[in-house]
């Protein structure tokens, strides 16, 4: 099931990968699917980049942010709920499933339950239909 | 595969990767075989700690960036000063591949992750650019401590008795006080400030004159200073501020009438009032009330908090026999000009009072973000900063400007026991910073392209270091010492006018396209 499978997720440097890297110590893995890309604040990810991956072929987009009151850039993982919102809405237009994209929050120490709540993501993608978009969008 | 050519290192560890020969062999085949990385290496030592030297002095001709892969934590080793030599240390990127490892899986069968992993940050590393940090002395070799009460005096003599040059801006006059390395500016008010970490210019007026002062950093001991309250005029009733409230409880005076009241402004302004620090204000009227030190002691406010340690002062202070007075915002609580009374309507009761009062005792630094020095100091002023400054992220008493320190209620409302060791750790942070003697400009930094500017103001406002400014032209421009290149500026900018230098959009498209893609 998950061999298929492709998450992209979009992880910001300061506490989400912080949260992950506290998962790793703490024993648990990241799911099979997800594959991880740093960036220095989830309020750099821009709309396009997020279709890009979805239209590239990956079957779930995951955003990855400080917890909204803690932000370590104050308002980034603010920005990027929007953008998040505005790709949901942008995938039902299109007829397709909004919960392929979804904005997860994490405090640096909660590594176990960001893990979880990544394997709900997984799990939940994993029950939709696949996609075969890949190298419909160029 | 367009860019840079991009060398793998990865060690051969065999207890950490869990990896036999043969799958390391598969691995290196595997890396080899991408279009995308030039070289790929393994270091043939058992653990990357030893050997660093070999790293260190690695050269590959025509490749000038590295994607090292560990399987360790990085922490692990300690400092990264055994990265390649050659290469510019914003073109080498270290990877984790320990966090990739599925624990219950055999490690034999996880190779192809890893090399899809190494693959996609090759990736994006084939398309960055060599950025350098500019390292700019300070200018200034003074500490400005603005604050006008005893802790603020203090600070100044420690850091001057440490040898630094340190100047006490005061509201109040500072009699008596004079050490070596030390000067006081009293009387004096604060105006502005700009400037960055290590060159900071301060405004003041002194006596009708207005001045300006240099300062490497800057140290605010509550905000009393730059706020702009004042006990109202022509009034009976003496105000003292809450911070005070030991020295005057100690001097044993008794009154007729003692107020609490939540926000001193609140009887001059129409403004909110500001939660104060209720652990501070219970305490004191607890103390008060203990010490007879009035007949009626009484504590007017907005807004009750009491929720958890706070409730029990509440019925502490009541056992006391304080008395408390909730009133609502179209009856605000006046001083009469008469006699020493507070009128205030009763919310509960619903009939106005005639408190006595010749004291009020009121948290007069109540309000720790005047919008107008925040402007100065560049501190995101949006937001609910109470939580943003106290996160993680920033250690006691710091402040998101490198080398302002914030003491006190110049943070947040707290505790005076809490502020007091606050001081101390931000003295020694204060001589820590002057010690460094350069404020470090990142290289990754956000840039705007000349001529794609619409002048939206989108950046502007977005900025949260307020490092976006508009320039004489016209023109958006990114001050590059302030920038802490979190790229939230490039992604709401509508004319797409900028780029983040350490993740260009090149970088991130390249990553997408790497890891979405089919790994044979």
């Amino acid at each position: 099931m998950s061999d298929k499978l492709k998450i992209v997720a979009f992880v910001c440097e300061n506490h989400a990968m912080s949260a992950i890297r506290a998962a790793s110590i703490a024993g648990e893995s990241l799911p099979e699917s997800v594959r991880i890309i740093e960036i220095p604040c989830t309020g750099r990810l821009e709309t396009p980049q997020m279709l890009e991956a979805i239209g590239g072929g990956a079957d779930g987009v995951a955003v990855i942010g400080c917890l909204e009151e803690n932000c370590y850039h104050d308002i980034g993982s603010m920005l990027a709920r929007g953008r998040v919102n505005r790709i949901k809405d942008i995938l039902k237009d299109i007829s397709m499933e909004p919960e392929r994209v979804e904005m997860i929050n994490a405090a640096s120490v909660s590594g176990a339950m960001l893990m979880m709540k990544l394997r709900q993501f997984e799990s939940r993608v994993a029950s939709l239909p696949v996609l075969s978009l890949k190298g419909a969008i160029q | 595969m367009s860019g840079n050519k991009v060398c793998i290192i990865l060690s051969d560890c065999q207890s950490c990767s869990g990896l036999s020969n043969e799958d390391m062999n598969r691995m290196l085949g595997a890396l080899k075989g991408g279009a995308k990385a030039a070289h790929a290496l393994i270091v043939k030592a058992p653990c990357i700690k030893e050997s660093r030297k070999e790293i260190r002095t690695l050269h590959i001709e025509g490749c000038d960036r590295a994607v090292v892969g560990m399987w360790c934590h990085p922490e692990k080793i300690g400092a990264l000063n055994w990265l390649p030599k050659k290469m510019s240390p914003s073109l080498i990127e270290v990877v984790d591949l320990s966090i990739f490892a599925a624990k219950s899986t055999k490690c034999s069968s996880q190779v192809d992750k890893y090399v899809r992993v190494l693959h996609a940050s090759a990736a994006g590393l084939a398309h960055a650019e060599a950025l350098k940090d500019r390292k700019i002395p300070f200018a200034s070799k003074s500490v400005v401590v603005i604050g006008s009460n005893d802790r603020a005096k203090d600070a100044a003599k420690s850091l001057a008795s440490k040898g630094i040059h340190a100047k006490l801006i005061s509201m109040e006059p500072m009699p008596g006080v004079n050490a070596e390395n030390l000067e006081v500016i009293d009387g004096a008010t604060t105006e502005g400030l700009k400037g960055i970490p290590g060159d900071f210019r301060i405004a003041y007026s002194r006596k009708g004159q207005r001045k300006e002062t240099d300062a490497a950093s800057i140290l605010l001991v509550s905000e009393r200073c730059l706020s702009k309250a004042v006990p109202p005029k022509d009034s009976k009733v003496k105000v003292v501020p809450l911070e005070q409230f030991r020295n005057y409880s100690a001097g044993g005076a008794k009154v007729k009438g003692m107020a609490f009241l939540d926000d001193l402004q609140t009887l001059t302004t129409a403004a909110d009032p500001v939660t104060p620090a209720w652990h501070t204000l219970l305490e004191a009227a607890k103390t008060a009330a203990a010490n007879h030190m009035a007949d009626y002691i009484s504590v007017i406010a907005r807004d009750v908090k009491a929720a958890g340690l706070l409730e029990m002062l509440w019925k502490e202070a009541a056992d006391a026999g304080v008395k408390f007075i909730r009133y609502d915002d179209k009856s605000r609580p006046k001083i009469s000009k008469e006699d020493s009374t507070i009128s205030v309507k009763d919310l509960v009761l619903g009939e106005s009072l005639d408190i006595p009062a010749d004291v009020i005792v009121a948290p007069i630094t109540t309000r720790p973000w005047e919008p107008m020095f925040i402007e100065r100091l560049f501190l995101p002023s949006d937001w609910d900063l109470k939580s943003r400054l106290r996160g993680p992220q920033r250690g006691t008493a710091q402040s998101p400007c490198d080398g302002i320190f914030m003491v006190g209620y110049a943070g947040f409302n707290k505790l005076l026991d809490i502020a007091e060791p606050e001081l101390d750790s931000a003295v020694a942070q204060i001589s820590a910073f002057m010690q460094k003697g350069c404020h470090v400009a990142r290289g990754a930094v956000a840039v705007i392209e000349e001529g794609k500017c619409s002048a939206c103001l989108t950046c502007v406002r977005t900025c949260p270091y307020r490092a976006a400014i508009m320039n004489e032209s016209w023109k958006a421009e990114i001050i590059a010492d302030k920038c802490a290149g979190c790229g939230n500026c490039v992604a709401v900018c509508p004319s797409l006018a900028i780029e983040l230098k350490n993740c260009t959009r090149p970088q991130i498209g390249a990553q997408v396209a790497a890891s979405t893609e089919v790994v044979q």
